[in-house]
């Protein structure tokens, strides 16, 4: 590690004012759990580091208008122990259960998370899933946009070098919908994401979908919405039969998207059974089945 | 019920080094710091085989704060090191054998200086076309690594006349066994300090042998041995890959010529790129038994990759030779073994030494064979198992101290009381082991020295490096139980060579038999002043004398006794000093040249894993639900120890099967650190029972064997075959990754 400045705001106007400052070269560790060991093994020089996990007032998860919103310091261990995300978002819940370890969720914040835009991140396909959009704040204002236009390709976001990601929300999911998670990882903690599926079901009340939302994660330099598969089950009834064949679809759609990846043969079987079981989930969710397609 | 009447072995104890542990106070050797300490780093080479054209270090010599650069140049003594050959530089003269190799040294200020440092030095190459695979190896025309032969070791066992035998089998089996790279990921990375005073060099490590690093550093540095000082600091695990040396040479270099005390800590990436690795080996088998089951040959052939270095290849190819056909009862035998030198990453110990290896395949073998005859894998075992008196391939025919058909009955047992059904894609599977406790066919030899003070506490001095396993505790418990004290009246002192004498290496689970036995010889030794001054005093013979419980009585009538604050009053009174010395060198011969009959160790050790897993079809994730372990250790020195032992192996194992591959491209290691070289985690490791089974036999402290290896092997092949039993398919290639379990079921 080489030497930096280092800085522990407080606030949020402190910590923008920084930002501010060093004009876009500074570096913002959230809960440090990627930047400390890129800056330790020295494959990330700066010149300078704004730690601001104390910045107490980035801390939340709120409900209110209808809205989820979490601001970009929560933990995964925060949203893991919430109980409103627990009982009511299930994907983003089992998501942030699923991350790292005890010690990393403990660290580990979902802003540090999406902004930091790991191929293999977690929150990322699960928070597109939700439809989620991001709140980017500097000393000169504000902007919001979706988190599909927040990524603009591998490793790269569209926040300038001055603003700081402060919160993250989406829709309180309403009566009738459903959303899962799962990732397949090469053991069953402290994994990388080899294939991510997260999914939001809505239905109306003759069980009948009026809202699908897919992402798939760890097969693109983003995690990607699939359209088709969305389109697919609109207007289906919500059902085992529905949705097994999804397996089959997200088997083409991953395997058209890395053609010549080494592991490419492997991620287009094993996400069928991801398939199977997080549809298997939102069925669980919807008091309809016992899960598994 | 027990084999023996014994006061203190056999219990459960609290470990020597467990308090200072849990409460965070014992000292690593990267915790340790001195006034004036410089840091120093090792400028290492990135390229497979090379001879160096140009080396410059004025730009990290003209940066403020460091102190010193040093090359090949500068190295006062000899210039190669290795623990069984003499054939790697503590810094490239020559040329460059593999990714990896030191080149130069620096020592500065701070451990950011060193690295930066490191950052300036230029090097420029001239490439030399490196060599992979054993094919490339062994092809006529190839660039040589070593002389000029590619072929490291070459072995050739046999017994009985094999191809008449083959000829009269019924069922013959044939397989080929594939195993990869793997490393140890010890938790603790390398890490020293050294120092000069008083023209003595200490270095102060993280290893498995200080006795042979200070031999090491003494021929480094061209002085006598007695003016080099190693001092064993707490070892965060080694599993054999802290036998070879790390950073003690190149701390004694640096710190003898900067004249101030030097650290070097390496990186996990440092470490796992350039400390030794589990051999890749290639196993050709045929197994030959008539209808009923029983074994009438065994012939196999092993090819092995040692890498740049020779490091503990011999050791291994010799081991996985005379281990290959398991622990059964074979009549005719042949093995043959090519290990050749790569460009690859240096391969040399990993518990086990080739043992794990040629498990899966014997295993293999066995299981195929079970279902083959449609036998029981446990009655089919039972049916071939060596038990006393079998006549091994080697020729040496086995005492009483054999208890593998006592664990397969142990261990089908209780499987059968923990293992109640067997769902849908969940599988059964049997691995058994057997271990040569010790070096194979070779001296060596560990010593103890002992002083029972006057207020009846206890100095013991081993050699014997205690690497986190507890052979501390374990040494301590052999000094209670032979002098009649309690545990905590023992101190030792462990691997400190101005101190303790030579304990040889923490490895071939060799250190409870051997400096057990020299613990118990040195405490004998001081028994006997002992004896015959509480003889003098009790006026019984001495040998009617019991030590027990901290008394001194007569075995004809209890009554007459002393305790032992009594016996020290009395040694004081004539004089007397209870002092003792003890070595022991295990009883074996060379094995011969031809064939490799002989008596390669004293005492074997047997192990019998039955594992239950569970295989997501759709996923290809294997889930190891249940473990069933039975481990022969001869005699308990202490039950929660050795349970943890196989409990740990077990979960290595399990990394063995399911997790571990280093991948290498071009000699470079391509997933070196532990977010890429996955072992299991805590929330992978299965239920585990381990059971401890002990045998007749007087060879070892108390017949006492080893269960370091041991504790790992058999679950190696078990899981294995529960995989394949779930899957109704075979695997001839480990890891049984998520990956190649689905292509597995799909193909």
């Amino acid at each position: 590690m080489r030497a930096f400045n280092f800085y522990t705001p407080k606030t949020l106007a402190e910590a923008l004012e920084l930002l501010a400052q060093y004009k876009g070269s500074a570096t913002v560790a959230a809960g440090g759990t990627d930047i400390v060991i890129e800056l330790k093994e020295r494959r990330r020089n700066t010149d300078c580091v704004i730690s601001i996990n104390k910045i107490k007032e980035l801390r939340y998860c709120e409900v209110a208008a209808g809205q989820v919103r979490i601001g970009a310091l929560t933990t995964f261990s925060d949203l893991e122990n919430n109980p409103y995300i627990k009982d009511k978002v299930k994907g983003l819940h089992s998501c942030c259960a699923h991350v790292g370890s005890p010690q990393i969720r403990n660290l580990g914040t979902i802003g540090g998370n999406v902004v930091n835009c790991s191929v293999a991140g977690d929150s990322p396909t699960t928070l597109m899933a939700l439809d989620a959009s991001v709140v980017l704040r500097s000393k000169a204002g504000k902007r919001e946009m979706k988190l599909t236009d927040f990524y603009a390709d591998r490793k790269k976001t569209r926040i300038a070098g001055d603003e700081l990601l402060t919160e993250i929300y989406f829709d309180a999911p309403a009566k009738g919908v459903a959303t899962a998670t799962m990732k397949l990882g090469k053991r069953k903690a402290l994994v990388i994401v080899v294939v991510g599926l997260s999914i939001l079901v809505e239905k109306d009340d003759s069980d009948s979908i009026t809202r699908a939302q897919v992402v798939v994660g760890g097969v693109s330099p983003k995690p990607a919405r699939l359209p088709k598969v969305e389109e697919y089950l609109i207007g289906k009834p919500v059902s085992k039969n529905t949705f097994a064949p999804c397996a089959g679809m997200l088997s083409d759609i991953v395997g058209s998207m890395i053609p010549t990846r080494a592991s490419m043969p492997y991620k287009r079987e094993g996400v069928k059974g991801v398939s199977d079981k997080t549809f298997g989930r939102i069925l669980v969710d919807f008091g309809l089945g016992e899960g598994g397609c | 019920m027990a084999l023996r009447d014994l006061a203190i072995l056999g219990k459960s104890n609290i470990k020597k080094d467990a308090y200072n542990k849990v409460i965070g106070e014992t000292k690593f050797a990267a915790d340790l710091k001195f006034d004036h300490m410089l840091y120093g780093g090792v400028f290492r080479s990135s390229v497979p085989h090379a001879v160096i054209k140009r080396f410059d270090a004025s730009k990290a010599l003209a940066l403020p704060g460091v102190a010193r650069v040093l090359t090949s140049k500068d190295i006062p003594g000899g210039n190669r090191i290795g623990i069984i050959m003499k054939d790697e530089p503590v810094l490239v003269d020559d040329k460059v054998r593999r990714v990896g190799d030191a080149i130069a040294l620096v020592a500065a200020e701070t451990p950011e200086l060193a690295e930066e440092a490191l950052e300036l030095m230029e090097v420029e190459y001239d490439l030399l076309e490196p060599v992979f695979t054993y094919e490339d190896a062994m092809r006529e025309g190839s660039p040589k690594i070593h002389g000029d032969s590619n072929l490291h070791a070459r072995k050739h066992l046999e017994r009985g006349d094999v191809d008449a035998a083959f000829a009269r089998c019924d069922v013959i089996i044939e397989g080929t066994y594939t195993t990869n790279m793997l490393t140890h990921m010890f938790i603790e990375p390398d890490a020293g300090v050294a120092r000069v005073e008083d023209g003595i060099i200490t270095v102060y490590a993280s290893t498995q042998n200080a006795h042979f690093d200070r031999g090491e550093v003494a021929r480094t540095m061209g002085l006598p041995n007695n003016k080099v000082r190693v001092t064993q600091m707490a070892t965060g695990g080694g599993f054999g890959g802290k036998l070879d040396i790390s950073v003690q040479c190149h701390l004694a270099l640096l710190a003898n010529a900067t004249g101030r005390p030097v650290k070097i800590v390496r990186s996990r990436q440092e470490s796992t790129d350039v400390s030794a690795k589990r051999h890749p080996m290639i196993m050709r088998a045929k197994t030959g038994a008539t209808k009923d089951g029983k074994l009438l040959a065994v012939e196999v052939f092993i090819i092995g990759d040692t890498g740049a270095y020779a490091s503990y290849g011999p050791a291994v190819i010799t081991r996985a030779v005379v281990h290959c056909m398991g622990p059964y009862d074979v009549p005719n035998v042949r093995v043959d073994s090519d290990f050749v030198y790569t460009n690859n990453p240096m391969a040399g110990a990993f518990r086990g030494f080739g043992v794990p290896q040629v498990s899966v395949c014997h295993e293999g073998q066995m299981n195929a064979l079970a279902k083959a005859l449609n036998m029981d894998p446990i009655d089919l075992r039972i049916l071939n198992a060596q038990k006393p008196g079998t006549v091994l391939a080697t020729g040496q025919t086995l005492d009483e101290s054999v208890g593998f058909i006592g664990a397969l009955r142990a261990a089908k047992e209780k499987a059968a009381e923990v293992i109640t059904t067997v769902k849908e894609n969940q599988g059964v599977g049997v691995g058994c082991m057997w271990y040569g406790v010790g070096n194979t066919g070779l001296p060596n030899p560990a010593a103890a020295f002992v002083e029972v003070l006057p207020d009846a506490s206890v100095n013991l001095m081993v050699g014997c490096a205690d690497i986190g396993q507890g052979s501390s505790t374990v040494m301590a418990l052999i000094a209670a139980e032979e002098l009649g004290l309690s545990y905590d009246d023992i101190h030792v002192t462990a691997a400190d060579t101005m101190v303790t004498p030579e304990g040889g290496a923490s490895s071939a689970s060799r250190q409870t038999f051997i400096s057990g036995n020299a613990t118990r010889i040195a405490c004998r030794q001081a028994k006997e002043t002992l004896a015959q001054t509480a003889a003098n005093f009790l006026k019984v013979p001495k040998e009617y004398l019991i030590f027990r419980g901290r008394m001194i009585y007569s075995a004809k009538d209890p009554a007459i006794k002393m305790t032992y604050a009594e016996l020290m009053a009395e040694m004081k009174k004539w004089g007397q000093l209870a002092v003792g010395a003890g070595a022991y060198n295990p009883k074996t011969t060379y094995l011969d040249a031809k064939t490799m009959a002989g008596i390669p160790y004293e005492v074997y050790s047997y192990g019998v894993t039955i594992a239950l897993v569970e295989v997501d079809t759709s996923t290809g994730e294997v889930d190891t639900l249940k473990l069933v372990s039975a481990h022969d250790v001869g005699q308990a020195i202490d039950r929660v120890m050795v349970e943890g032992q196989i409990e740990g192996g077990m979960v290595m194992a399990q990394g063995f099967v399911i997790f571990e591959k280093i991948e290498h491209e071009k000699g470079k290691i391509k997933n070196p650190v532990f977010s890429k070289y996955l072992i299991p985690t805590t929330m992978d490791v299965p239920e585990i029972y381990p059971i401890i089974v002990e045998c007749p036999g007087e060879a070892g402290p108390f017949g006492a064997k080893g269960v370091g290896e041991p504790a790992l092997i058999p679950g190696i092949p078990a899981i294995t075959n529960a995989v394949e039993n779930a899957l109704g398919r075979r695997f001839f290639e480990l890891p049984l990754t998520p990956a190649e379990v689905m292509k597995k079921i799909l193909s």
